[in-house]
């Protein structure tokens, strides 16, 4: 595979993120330097009602990703961005990214 | 009794001849400076087309370098196209030579100057394009649509195609892209409904591409563009790759394969999925 990846670069217009877990499992570079999530501003209010599947699916993510801060010490960035709909991406990753939030291990960005 | 001379003294009246003289030169037509300084004195204008524009007016010798800049980027729609053949109706001597970013927008040209636009715009002398985007996407089901085979080899400078196509054959793409020996940057938006019925025959070269990809589909997803990518003969080298509106099973193994195809080169991966049946509804023309 791409053995001179740098960087990582994740838009999520849906909910469901398990295609970004499954894509992070196959990363084998060394070279990663920074993984990217943007999820859009409207699955916001989906995450919210989400029931077991979808924040099932951001808790393997969020393993993933502290994998990653143990192993490379790269630490994710999350931007997000309100659109000025209610219900910030900042106040929800708490509950979607638990580990990495208690770790420290994740910057948060507004777009 | 000082000496007078039309009532003045010799100080003053030498004094205004010196004054006199220093006026006619700036005012006559030898240049103060060498032209390498003048050319950076333009160029420091670039950004500022009134001001490149009243270079035109001072001097001649001027026009050739503000030029460079006025016509650096083109975009030609259906009256900036009126306008430029109305002005240079003489393609030799138009300063499409000077053009490095040609941007063309179809969605009207064809209503105004009718199918054979690709023709007439390519009979300027576009032949130091660096970037070259055309933007074909169209509500028109058929026929009227811009044709890129008159686009074939419009420069062979050109690094960096953008297409935005939604009636446009796979085997136009891929011919356009060959014509293009250095092409590094491919850029490509998918607006099309329809299956790709035709294939493209590999050729036997294909430029190194070794910059970036960006690809785009709204509705028939990545897959078939990523397949006939990887057939080209001298396979993908790209550095920076970012795919938008990925969706499905099919899209994502058209991620690992482009992917594994790039894997010495790549050093940058965008993904973004699709946002659920809005985007079509919104951008995809019936």
């Amino acid at each position: 595979m791409a053995t001179k990846l740098k960087h990582l670069w994740f838009g999520c217009a849906g909910p469901s993120i398990q295609w970004v877990t499954v894509a992070l499992q196959t990363v084998e570079s060394k070279n990663l330097q920074g993984i990217a999530l943007e999820p859009y501003p409207d699955i916001v209010a989906r995450i919210d009602l989400a029931t077991g599947p979808i924040l099932q699916q951001w808790h393997d993510l969020d393993r993933q990703l502290v994998q990653f801060w143990t192993s490379h010490s790269i630490r994710p960035k999350v931007t997000y961005d309100t659109w000025g709909r209610k219900g910030e991406m900042r106040d929800h990753v708490p509950r979607l990214l638990p580990e990495l939030t208690r770790s420290g291990a994740v910057d948060l960005f507004m777009g | 009794m000082e000496f007078t001379l039309w009532g003045l003294t010799p100080w003053e009246y030498k004094t205004r001849r010196l004054e006199a003289g220093a006026c006619s030169i700036l005012t006559q037509t030898t240049m103060p400076f060498p032209p390498e300084i003048l050319d950076l004195i333009v160029d420091h204008l670039h950004d500022q087309p009134t001001a490149l524009r009243a270079c035109c007016l001072v001097s001649k010798s001027w026009v050739p370098r503000s030029r460079i800049h006025l016509f650096a980027h083109i975009e030609l729609t259906d009256t900036s196209f009126k306008r430029w053949m109305k002005t240079f109706p003489d393609p030799l001597n138009s300063p499409a030579h000077c053009t490095r970013t040609l941007s063309i927008y179809d969605h009207k040209l064809v209503a105004v100057a009718g199918p054979a636009v690709a023709h007439r715009i390519c009979a300027f002398p576009f032949h130091n394009v660096v970037r070259l985007a055309i933007d074909s996407r169209s509500s028109r089901s058929g026929g009227d649509r811009i044709s890129l085979v008159p686009f074939h080899g419009l420069s062979p400078a050109i690094r960096s195609l953008h297409l935005v196509l939604s009636h446009t054959r796979p085997s136009e793409i891929f011919g356009l892209m060959r014509s293009f020996p250095l092409l590094e940057d491919f850029n490509f938006w998918d607006f099309d409904r329809r299956s790709w019925v035709d294939r493209w025959t590999p050729a036997s070269t294909s430029p190194r591409l070794t910059g970036s990809l960006e690809l785009r589909s709204v509705v028939r997803g990545i897959g078939p563009i990523t397949r006939q990518l990887l057939d080209l003969p001298n396979g993908l080298n790209f550095t920076k790759i970012a795919l938008w509106w990925v969706k499905g099973a099919g899209d994502f193994k058209s991620i690992t394969d482009l992917v594994s195809g790039c894997s010495g080169t790549l050093e940058t991966l965008e993904v973004s999925d699709s946002y659920p049946g809005e985007f079509s509804l919104v951008l995809v023309p019936d």
